[in-house]
């Protein structure tokens, strides 16, 4: 017997999020393993060679061990951001100060890593609003002018491994709060919903 | 565990197993290696030397091979099983300890992660490691 499955445009729209993020896992676990045989058999290779005179050895082996880095910090990007949609994510109740220490008195939801990786990630200086039911915090975007999530799966090479793939990871993370993490007019613009306020 | 025990690895890629057997035959060249792909998986039990070493690959193939722990456990409680992936998260290990995997590592990038891994799992019972 066989069965087949049939994805139309809506089913597939709505399956997109999981097959990416599917996707980020798989592509980042299967990678690394022959990643890891080439950059292992250059090092056991370097070893072997490391007596003897070889013209041209020491630039190919560099140029492997600095490719070999290269693809290790791409697919530790896919996996950050598969990590960040799959981790667990209990919520609790925390005041806004806790991400910034200027922050007006507000109490917001978030699971206690993803608070602490905003924390790290936020410069000295935001500008900081409580409207309605929703926490505002501003910061220059430092020449970013769209979402760090496509910006990083736009382009891992320019993006993986520095501070767009940890704001990429935390866009995730936070949507999963039902807040939001985007990029206007050259500002970083996060949004966190407010459950209760402090005047 | 120590340099005679015998060592099962259990990794789908080819290149990756091979290599860890050379490494092996540098840390603990009195153990016996027994080397098996994927398609190995499920014949695992059967083919252990008594109270061997298992490093098992946590994705062979498309198969997460966090469900071969716990019945291998159940079946062969002599043997050690440790679970070896491309990247551990926290989730990840806590998964693979509750399966029964003794401990988790994440695959080291070179070869003096390797060895330093391979020595700590071989000289479990603190004896002094052999040198590479």
């Amino acid at each position: 017997m066989t069965s087949s499955v049939s994805l139309d445009g809506g089913a597939y729209a709505d399956a997109a999020p999981q097959l990416l993020d599917s996707l980020f896992y798989a592509v980042s676990h299967d990678l690394r393993s022959p990643l890891l045989t080439v950059s292992l058999s250059a090092q056991l290779l370097e070893h072997t060679l490391k007596d003897v005179q070889v013209d041209g050895a020491d630039e190919a082996l560099g140029g492997l061990r600095a490719a070999c880095d290269d693809l290790e910090r791409m697919l530790a990007a896919m996996n950050a951001l598969s990590r960040a949609s799959r981790r667990a994510s209990e919520a609790i109740e925390l005041d806004l100060a806790t991400v910034h220490a200027g922050a007006p008195g507000a109490t917001i939801v978030l699971d206690e890593l993803t608070a602490a990786e905003l924390q790290a990630v936020l410069p000295a200086t935001v500008a900081t609003s409580i409207e309605g039911t929703t926490a505002s915090i501003r910061w220059a975007a430092d020449g970013l002018d769209q979402s760090p999530l496509v910006a990083l799966t736009g382009s891992l090479q320019a993006y993986a491994g520095g501070p767009v793939e940890a704001l990429a990871c935390l866009e995730i993370a936070i949507e999963r709060h039902r807040g939001s993490l985007e990029v206007t007019d050259g500002e970083i613009v996060l949004r966190l919903p407010v459950t209760g306020a402090r005047s | 565990m120590n340099g005679r025990t015998p060592i099962v690895i259990v990794e789908d890629d080819d290149g990756h197993r091979e290599l860890i057997v050379q490494l092996l035959a540098l840390v603990a060249p009195e153990s016996s290696v027994l080397a098996l792909g994927a398609e190995d998986r499920d014949d695992l039990a059967n083919r252990a030397p008594f109270g061997a070493l298992v490093l098992l690959d946590r994705r062979l193939g498309a198969i997460d091979s966090l469900d071969l722990i716990r019945p291998l456990r159940r079946a062969r409680a002599d043997l050690d099983v440790v679970a070896m992936s491309a990247f551990v998260t926290p989730e990840d290990r806590a998964a693979c300890l509750a399966s029964g995997a003794s401990s988790v590592f994440q695959k080291p990038g070179d070869l003096n992660g390797w060895r330093a891994i391979l020595m700590s799992l071989l000289d479990d019972d603190r004896g002094q490691p052999r040198a590479a």
